[in-house]
């Protein structure tokens, strides 16, 4: 017999704000504690992968980032969003784990990209314009190049440009979860997305026409 | 196009731009066709660029596997805090050396010094006995061979014991008692 429980209560918890989940975790609900980290355990590591670029390091960091906020729930006085402060734990967990192997990462990277720039590749003949972006990667050479691309900019490079292309952060919020100043943030963006045009030139379609009325707010990305 | 108007067209991009800044901006566009054209070629590509990056994220995070990722969160959580045992003078950990110091202390430094005590009650003795007797516990003459004045049971842990010593003052003597008897006729008594 189904009294239909199981709907309600997931629409409960979806109803659920973050505030209201903090709240009870910091009061001991460990099941509102949970429910934090099934709502946030993608994207924690989805940052700490584009930080790290290695899947099994970026796991690590996600559950370290989450160890952190367990234990620093009752710092939490909600100024500000809990995904910005949980950004900023994640970011800073991977930053300090670039610090500690940096050697080691170092020597991995050239390994991984010489034994690939052996590789052979076929070319593109399109470009990423005429094929969806999802498609276009499975082409693995440029999968190699965006991901070569992004191993060559620093991790704070790395971090501002997915909190702004992936997360859809403010540069407000991005200075807030990088803890520096908003011309940095501006800064730093402009570095990362020279230096990823730079790379991704010959994959990228030549301009299209788009209205000027259109024009603004064209790289604005919604957060889910 | 310089690094400047290259800045405003990352913010004018991602729509950081004040109404005013906008509207300065897209007049510039309006009275540049050159300047237009870039603006519009750098606009394709890093639309181009956010999109793959929004791709290879996705890509990313559906190839991780999330079903152990909350025992394992769970199995490297503390226990819940518990508010008495959470006070931090109470944790000894690694990170916090400093809090050791108190309980550090109480693990060596009051053994020693009852130890001290019970050394000097050994001393005391040999010194009354004027013979090589190793230790009190070992002298079959026990107890007949000090004067206790008074004790007083000053809790579960400590006990007083006064002598009369040759010079005609009092010895005090700390010592361990296992187990606080309720029923000690001698509690509460000022034995000096």
């Amino acid at each position: 017999m189904n009294f239909g429980f199981a709907p309600l209560f997931a629409e409960a918890v979806l109803q659920l704000t973050d505030h209201d989940l903090v709240s009870r975790s910091r009061e001991g609900d460990p099941e509102a504690f949970r429910m934090l980290v099934e709502r946030y355990q993608h994207r924690a590591y989805g940052i700490a992968m584009g930080v790290l670029r290695n899947p099994a390091d970026a796991m690590d960091a996600a559950q370290d980032a989450f160890v952190k906020v367990y234990k620093n729930i009752q710092n939490f006085k909600g100024e500000s969003a809990f995904y910005t402060w949980l950004y900023r734990i994640v970011v800073n967990v991977c930053i300090d784990h670039i610090r500690k192997h940096k050697k080691r990462r170092m020597v991995e990277y050239d390994d991984t990209w010489r034994r690939r720039d052996q590789a052979e590749f076929t070319p593109l003949t399109g470009n990423t314009r005429a094929m969806q972006p999802n498609i276009a990667l499975e082409n693995e050479e440029l999968s190699l190049v965006l991901n070569e691309a992004l191993s060559t900019l620093s991790e704070n490079h790395r971090a501002i440009i997915l909190l702004r292309e992936v997360e859809g952060l403010s540069y407000e919020q991005i200075a807030e979860v990088m803890d520096c100043h908003i011309g940095t943030v501006m800064s730093r963006l402009h570095h990362a997305r020279k230096r990823l045009q730079k790379a991704l030139k010959p994959y990228l379609e030549a301009s299209g026409q788009i209205d000027l009325a259109q024009r603004a707010g064209a790289g604005v990305r919604k957060r889910a | 196009m310089s690094q400047m108007n290259e800045h405003i067209l990352n913010q004018y991009f991602d729509d950081q731009l004040s109404p005013a800044e906008r509207d300065a901006f897209e007049a510039t566009l309006r009275e540049d066709a050159e300047a237009d054209a870039a603006t519009q070629a750098t606009m394709n590509e890093l639309t181009q660029i956010g999109a793959l990056l929004r791709a290879q994220h996705q890509r990313e995070v559906a190839a991780a596997d999330f079903s152990g990722f909350m025992a394992q969160l769970e199995a490297r959580l503390p226990a819940a805090p518990d508010p008495v045992a959470a006070t931090p003078e109470r944790v000894a950990s690694p990170e916090t050396p400093r809090l050791s110091l108190l309980g550090g202390l109480r693990r060596f430094l009051f053994p020693a010094l009852l130890g001290a005590a019970v050394a000097l009650l050994a001393v005391f003795v040999l010194d009354r006995r004027a013979t090589p007797s190793p230790a009190p516990e070992a002298s079959p003459e026990g107890p007949s061979e000090v004067t206790v004045k008074a004790v007083h049971n000053q809790g579960n842990q400590t006990v007083l014991i006064s002598m009369p010593a040759e010079d005609g003052g009092a010895t005090v003597i700390w010592m361990l008692d296992e187990e606080e008897d309720p029923s000690d006729p001698l509690k509460g008594e000022d034995p000096i």
